[in-house]
């Protein structure tokens, strides 16, 4: 996958970068306006993550350039301003979804993976990691053919980790992934820890393999062997 | 009370007084010329028959009564007095002034009495302050009219002022114009209100850019500083620098959410949301608690749910804030194992859930930053916020050790 990243901030450019890079996604950058509307002109990308608010200009008026070259391109807004107002500009210029800072690095590549599925036709819909196979268009797992029965919480969180394999991620992050940002409670991590002991006993059960490790203090990290 | 009325009152008032001084005076004034002129007549009268009198002539005058006095002396006398005389035509009594006059006339004592009508005193008084009423009356009825007609006309541009004023929001792009007035105190009030708008717009905008400055200059180092502990987090820690680190960033999110809370909160008192639109609270709240459901089960908390479908005029985001902060309180401050009520129905929402009393007063429950050990303690701030906004009234009560919200919709 190629992605643009349009974003002022260097270090959240570098996070990115940085991130998915590992991801195997084949990763530019571009920290002004003007610098994005050259990339966006002269190369095609197939998802585009755009800050609205840059030094020399606004992103929203960047989405015409881009619909203009190609109609297939994803299109992830970031905004420091949470409002209702932006999120509907957003949408209503075209933005495929929205996500506000600050973000994790993991939503974010949630995002962008679920934009590609949505826009790429020949997308491949299964993952598979250690003899499991997870159909993201079904929403089902299977272990060497065998279906193993997920909630839609355990799912949600199994694909957030394998989409974030090997990435110590913190409880905030998957916490703010399954119940979004209203949930403002750490004591209720516990909930958390329910889902993910459940999801944990039926990957060991079937493969005998426990592919999620405490790290104290820390979270939790998802191995994909 | 209305200005005119005010006005129009005290006129009356000193109209009437002013009034009732020059009917006194007028009555007193006619009296004193009235009677001296009668006398002045009656003397007259009373010389010309003494004349005669003394000419030896017979005189027979109607209103007159002569008598020949017996007595040789006579002191000579002259006197007024007040009479009533039987008018047999009218068949009442009469008022008449009489004059009895005594003189040595031809070496004879006469008795001259001599007598005029008049109209009675009460009468002249009945009279007077009959046409003063009338007076009075007229007074009002133009001042009524002047009131009405000139006075309104007179006020017609600080009543226009007042009608821009009230439907002039400060969030508006244009300036308040006001309706010029050749009146100096209107004005003075002109120029002195367009001073005060201008201000506020001023500070209203200060306020707003402050607040969208807050928001885009907090965001990005929040997510700098948020990206970089997660990253920091990949590296080979020690278990005392992962807490180290966890601390910190359970710190960082304090922050982030204590942000987010007081922007919205100003966002809100500054009416920088967006109109309501009529949305279903009932799949709001439905929906929610569906989010939330497994964290109740997970607390060893049971829900006991009561939804109607229920509309309301509201902005959708504030109306999933103010469920979710509410949901979240009962959440985190249950008894456990313990049953939460929740119910929307007939304009009237409710959450209820067992718990131990508040460690503060009642009354500071919507209070920013009293909390109990948990949360941020904005959530119900904001809560009440959003309901005052729609002008939603949210009552707070705890009997029986159950902590109890209810919420009447309009």
């Amino acid at each position: 996958m190629k992605v643009l990243f349009v974003e002022d901030e260097p270090v959240l450019m570098q996070e990115m970068l940085q991130y998915f890079g590992t991801q195997g996604h084949l990763c530019e950058s571009a920290t002004t306006y003007f610098r994005a509307v050259d990339k966006v002109t002269s190369f095609d990308y197939d998802l585009i993550v755009l800050d609205l608010r840059l030094p020399d200009g606004s992103g929203l008026h960047l989405i015409p350039h881009i619909k203009k070259k190609t109609y297939n391109t994803g299109l992830i807004i970031l905004t420091a301003n949470n409002t209702l107002n932006d999120k509907l500009e957003g949408f209503k210029h075209g933005a495929d979804d929205y996500l506000t800072k600050p973000f994790y690095v993991e939503e974010l590549n949630a995002r962008i993976n679920a934009v590609y599925n949505r826009k790429t036709l020949n997308n491949q819909h299964t993952k598979t990691f250690g003899g499991f196979a997870l159909d993201t268009q079904m929403k089902t797992l299977s272990f060497n053919g065998e279906q193993v029965t997920l909630t839609k919480k355990e799912y949600q969180l199994l694909l957030y980790f394998l989409l974030n394999a090997d990435r110590v991620m913190s409880k905030s992050s998957i916490a703010e992934h399954i119940w979004g940002d209203h949930f403002d409670e750490s004591d209720n991590f516990d909930a958390i820890y329910v889902h993910l002991t459940n999801l944990r006993k039926k990957l060991a059960r079937h493969s005998g393999i426990d592919h999620i490790v405490t790290v104290y203090g820390l979270g939790y990290k998802f191995f994909s062997e | 009370m209305k200005l005119l009325v005010k006005t129009s009152l005290r006129y009356l008032w000193l109209s009437l007084a002013t009034l009732i001084i020059a009917a006194g005076l007028l009555f007193w004034m006619l009296k004193f010329k009235v009677g001296e002129e009668m006398r002045e007549q009656l003397h007259l009268s009373s010389d010309l028959i003494f004349n005669e009198l003394k000419q030896g002539k017979t005189v027979m005058h109607p209103m007159v009564e002569i008598e020949k006095l017996d007595k040789q002396k006579f002191a000579e006398t002259i006197s007024f007095k007040d009479t009533l005389i039987y008018d047999p035509l009218q068949n009442e009594a009469e008022n008449y002034y009489l004059l009895t006059e005594r003189k040595l006339t031809n070496g004879q004592y006469y008795q001259v009495k001599v007598l005029t009508a008049y109209i009675g005193w009460s009468e002249y008084l009945k009279t007077i302050v009959g046409i003063f009423a009338a007076v009075l009356f007229l007074l009002l009825f133009v001042g009524a009219l002047i009131n009405h007609y000139g006075n309104r006309k007179l006020w017609q541009p600080f009543l226009i002022n007042l009608a821009r004023i009230r439907s002039h929001s400060i969030k508006s792009e244009n300036k308040l114009v006001f309706e010029p007035s050749n009146i100096d105190e209107f004005k003075e009030l002109n120029i002195v209100l367009a001073e005060a708008d201008e201000r506020n717009r001023e500070q209203y905008i200060e306020l707003k850019e402050f607040n969208e400055n807050v928001s885009h200059e907090l965001q990005t180092p929040l997510s700098i500083v948020r990206a970089r502990l997660e990253s920091i987090s990949q590296l080979a820690l020690t278990d005392e620098a992962a807490i180290l680190l966890k601390e910190a960033k359970t710190s960082l999110e304090r922050l982030r959410k204590i942000n987010k809370g007081l922007l919205l909160l100003t966002k809100i008192s500054n009416d920088q949301i967006d109109d309501p639109v009529s949305l279903s609270l009932s799949n709001t709240l439905a929906g929610q608690l569906e989010t939330f459901a497994e964290l109740f089960v997970a607390n060893g908390l049971t829900l006991d749910i009561n939804i109607k479908s229920t509309y309301v005029q509201a902005d959708p985001n504030l109306a999933e804030i103010l469920i979710s902060n509410l949901i979240t309180n009962t959440l985190v401050y249950s008894d456990r194992p313990g049953v939460v009520n929740i119910g929307l129905a007939d304009g009237y929402l409710y959450f209820e859930n067992p718990g131990p009393a508040l460690p503060f007063s009642e009354k500071d429950i919507f209070v920013r930053f009293k909390k109990g050990k948990k949360g941020v303690g904005l959530g119900l701030a904001i809560v009440k916020q959003i309901c005052q906004r729609y002008n939603w009234q949210i009552s707070y009560s705890y009997t029986d050790r159950r902590h109890r919200f209810d919420i009447t919709l309009n």
